[in-house]
């Protein structure tokens, strides 16, 4: 047989030299660097908090405070919420999503909206449908019911869209050489789709460690709820802040479990051209028992909150709607939610702008504190600006400004994620062009990569904004006096048992989450191609 | 002996007939390529014969087993067909090893010195195997791919347009060495290519595909001398169309009298390859074919010469011949040439799609 040579794959190598390319070229902009760093360790803030705190508790009490049957008790609640919910949540969503795109299904594309308009119910909602629907509802079963019905979508979504997206090419392969359906989903689909299922769990698990609402609603302990509670009676005792040291401490687990599940796992498409669209796989007799997967999800998830929801709004009749009261609060959600995106997306300007323009190793440190800063919960956020605010300064405690502050640290890592994508759309050229036509660096960056990239930073705005409106636990704890956001009002209404009175609330926020969800569906049906 | 019998085998997408009543018969041990222009359904046929695809009708039978009739039919995991596709269809989360050993036992004995051994058959180098797909060349995806069909000894390999995705000079060694060692297993295989030299270079017997049918079957000989009509000539290689008036088995056309290969009688049309035709610098002799070069495109080892046709003594062209060439002697512009013509013309059969712009001399 003659030697073939062996052509080096110059796709490897391009992201390489661009970076190289990158790294030569003078930076026009060297103040962006220190700026983005500042911006950073300002992130770094709750953490570097609770590592200050620890420190200053000593290393004694901190023993006494963390080794004691309280945090053992919520440690046990909190793994067995994570070790049943998330491994439900990856069986349901995996039968749906193969359900929804590769069978021949009935109404296949209804049932795909369907699975992921659970988001559009904030969570602590979800959980107030359900405690007024069943008010014996408590609990670890509680807890792991509302939970899967109200965290599933973060699985569905990128699994269904891996399972679109995978090259049929290798199933058939796989049948080729002689192994039966099932073994091809465990040795081909199943291996694929470890991304998915590895990124969506991990988001579950967050999510289930830094809820407040939903939780405490059906008086389910956390250590989230405990910090609150901690927090309420008080303000910043030593208590709260080892508990939220142990909270940090699991979320920084979670990462690195998920890590080690992920490994070095690489999954790019080796062909070229596009895949070829999926045939239908036929349920035959199967279908009646199939229809009631997606039937019986739908029902619990959306059912529930709207026939509990409607139920209040029709008992409650005109009565409920304090069109001044409803309309007070709506003003002030807006208001902070708006000026809380607009702060956290210039926040994330200097970072998305390093990281696609100038990577290198400074890049990749901020971008892993920011992965980090990611998965810390608006409660510990909350409790290290109440703590900062009173201890240094005072005129700033219960101000809208560290409520803003807040916010921008929270959201911070959404922000980045469609900033990073929409700077990426506006080549480096394109720029060099505008200083090649006389404009300065900063007027090059505003005439051409800000407008450019318009289009999907103000799309990450109205996503972080959105996340503000339903945003309860921090704004609880920071707010100033006297300010009640629907959030607010509705935990406070629902808290006092006037579920009719709530219900106002809980409408007006789950509208204002459904562009959200509309707008996760249609991007995850882009990014997979179709 | 036919192995793999084909019986009006019918697919339709939507309005689309993509298989229009398929027959094709392969014997044992033999290597057949299917060709055609893309879209002309060859793809939808080889996934029939793989099972990925049910057939709308027909029947498809394998050494005696029914595989497929009408739309009942063994699932591909059962059928013992090897397939290599496109692009290999290597699994991205396996290594090189883990991907030939796919379709073993995974507890089979002496196991890992038959992935050894298939590694060494297609030719790669044992140090391959921990590598990921994404970590070796195209060609090589492509042999591991061949390893991996060939593990489970398949009855059938079916081969998609593999050696596509490969630059040129790759494919023809890839070819090659996927021939030789084809021959050496005596697998019997299906080959789909859109590309007339593979299928003429690689098969013993070739199948022609144009819009869901067989247009013809023969060997690559028979259908490059004697195709049945004009598109299959023009598909499988360069060619000279002409009307002639036929009769006793010579045609008078543009180029003289020449003999034909059929008796028949009236106007038809006949076919000659350009390698039947050679140019010479010589004077010609009365009688002659003569011609006067109007254009020589150069480009390397092939050139391009467009040649006037002219009728005795005249200076006018009657017709013009376009002929791919290596140049041995020079050539100039204006130079009159004298042209023969060896062998006899095939005379096409009478041609209802052969479009009328193809008739003229070229």
């Amino acid at each position: 047989m003659s030697i073939v040579r062996t052509p080096l794959r110059s796709e490897s190598f391009r992201p390489l030299v661009k970076r190289d390319f990158l790294r030569r070229t003078r930076n026009p902009m060297p103040w962006m660097v220190p700026i983005a760093v500042i911006i950073a360790l300002l992130t770094l803030l709750p953490l570097g908090f609770v590592v200050w705190i620890t420190v200053q508790t000593g290393w004694n009490t901190a023993i006494a405070l963390i080794f004691r049957p309280r945090i053992g008790e919520l440690l046990l609640n909190t793994v067995l919420l994570v070790a049943i919910t998330v491994p439900l949540c990856v069986l349901l969503a995996i039968a749906l999503a193969w359900l929804t795109e590769r069978s021949d299904i009935p109404g296949a594309r209804i049932w795909a909206w369907l699975s992921v308009a659970p988001l559009a119910v904030p969570a602590f909602v979800q959980s107030y449908a359900w405690v007024s629907l069943i008010p014996s509802l408590h609990g670890l079963f509680g807890g792991v019911l509302v939970s899967v019905l109200a965290y599933l979508p973060f699985l569905y979504l990128p699994v269904s869209a891996t399972l679109r997206r995978l090259d049929p090419g290798l199933e058939e392969a796989a049948a080729s050489l002689g192994q039966p359906p099932w073994q091809v989903f465990w040795h081909v689909v199943l291996p694929q789709l470890r991304l998915a299922l590895c990124g969506g769990s991990l988001l579950i698990a967050l999510h289930l460690l830094a809820e407040y609402g939903l939780f405490a609603m059906i008086r389910f302990d956390t250590f989230t709820t405990a910090i609150f509670d901690q927090f309420q009676s008080t303000y910043s005792g030593a208590a709260a802040h080892m508990l939220a040291g142990v909270l940090v401490m699991c979320c920084l687990a979670l990462l690195a479990i998920e890590a080690a599940f992920r490994g070095g796992a690489r999954y790019a498409r080796i062909g070229s051209g596009a895949a070829r669209a999926h045939s239908p796989k036929r349920l035959g007799p199967m279908t009646l028992p199939c229809l009631l997967v997606p039937l019986l999800t739908t029902s619990l998830a959306l059912g529930v909150p709207f026939v509990t929801l409607t139920g209040w709004l029709i008992a409650g009749g005109a009565d409920i709607w304090q069109v001044t009261e409803i309309g007070r609060a709506l003003g002030q959600t807006l208001l902070l939610a708006v000026a809380g995106a607009i702060l956290t997306t210039f926040a994330a300007i200097p970072m998305a702008w390093l990281s696609i323009r100038r990577p290198g190793r400074l890049q990749r440190v901020l971008e892993a504190s920011n992965y980090i800063v990611g998965a810390l919960p608006g409660v510990v956020i909350a409790l290290a600006l109440a703590t900062v605010t009173v201890r240094v300064a005072l005129t700033l405690y219960q101000t809208a400004a560290t409520l803003l502050v807040a916010y921008a640290l929270m959201f911070v890592p959404r922000a980045l994620v469609s900033l990073r994508a929409s700077i990426a759309q506006a080549p480096l050229e394109l720029e060099q062009a505008a200083a090649s036509l006389g404009r300065s660096p900063i007027q090059a960056l505003w005439a051409v990569t800000i407008r450019l990239a318009a289009p999907g930073a103000t799309a990450g705005t109205a996503l972080v904004a959105l996340g503000i409106v339903n945003e309860l636990t921090a704004t609880q704890m920071l707010a100033p006096t006297g300010t009640r956001t629907l959030a607010m009002a509705f935990w406070s209404l629902s808290g006092e048992i006037d579920y009719a009175g709530a219900a106002p609330y809980a409408v007006i926020m789950v509208l204002f989450s459904l562009p959200l969800t509309w707008l996760l569906y249609t991007q995850s049906k882009r990014w997979a191609g179709r | 002996m036919s192995f793999l019998t084909l019986q009006a085998v019918r697919k339709r997408y939507g309005q689309v007939a993509a298989l229009d009543g398929i027959h094709l018969s392969v014997p044992l041990g033999s290597r057949t390529a299917v060709v055609g222009p893309s879209g002309s359904g060859k793809t939808t046929l080889l996934r029939i014969i793989a099972g990925y695809e049910v057939p709308d009708g027909g029947r498809v039978e394998l050494d005696g087993q029914v595989l497929a009739e009408g739309a009942s039919g063994v699932p591909a995991f059962r059928r013992g067909i090897g397939v290599v596709s496109q692009d290999g269809a290597l699994f991205p989360h396996l290594s090189i090893a883990e991907n030939i050993g796919f379709g073993l036992p995974r507890n089979q004995a002496g196991r890992d010195s038959q992935i050894a051994a298939l590694v060494e058959m297609v030719g790669l180098d044992a140090s391959m195997l921990q590598r990921r797909p994404d970590q070796i060349s195209g060609g090589q995806q492509q042999r591991v791919a061949l390893a991996r069909a060939l593990a489970r000894k398949p009855r059938l390999i079916l081969l998609d347009e593999p050696f596509s995705a490969l630059d040129a000079g790759l494919r023809v060694s890839t070819r090659r060495a996927v021939a030789d060692l084809l021959e050496r297993s005596g697998v019997t295989t299906i080959l789909v290519t859109h590309d007339q030299e593979e299928a003429l270079s690689f098969a013993d017997q070739v199948a022609v595909m144009r819009e869901g049918r067989l247009a013809q079957v023969g060997s690559p000989r028979e259908l490059y001398l004697r195709p049945l009509d004009a598109m299959i000539a023009a598909f499988l290689g360069d060619v000279i169309l002409l009307p002639a008036d036929v009769a006793d088995g010579f045609a008078a056309c543009a180029v003289g009298r020449i003999s034909v290969d059929q008796d028949r009688r009236g106007p038809a049309q006949i076919m000659l390859r350009p390698e039947q035709i050679s140019l010479d610098r010589k004077p010609p002799k009365p009688g002659d074919l003569r011609g006067r070069v109007t254009d020589i495109d150069f480009a390397g080892t092939f050139c391009t010469i467009s040649v006037d046709l002219l009728a005795g003594e005249s200076q006018d062209a009657t017709g013009f011949l376009r002929l791919r060439r290596s140049l041995v002697e020079p050539l100039d512009r204006g130079d009159i040439v004298r042209i023969k013509i060896a062998g006899p013309a095939h005379l096409l059969d009478v041609d209802t799609r052969s479009d009328a712009r193809d008739t003229r001399p070229e």
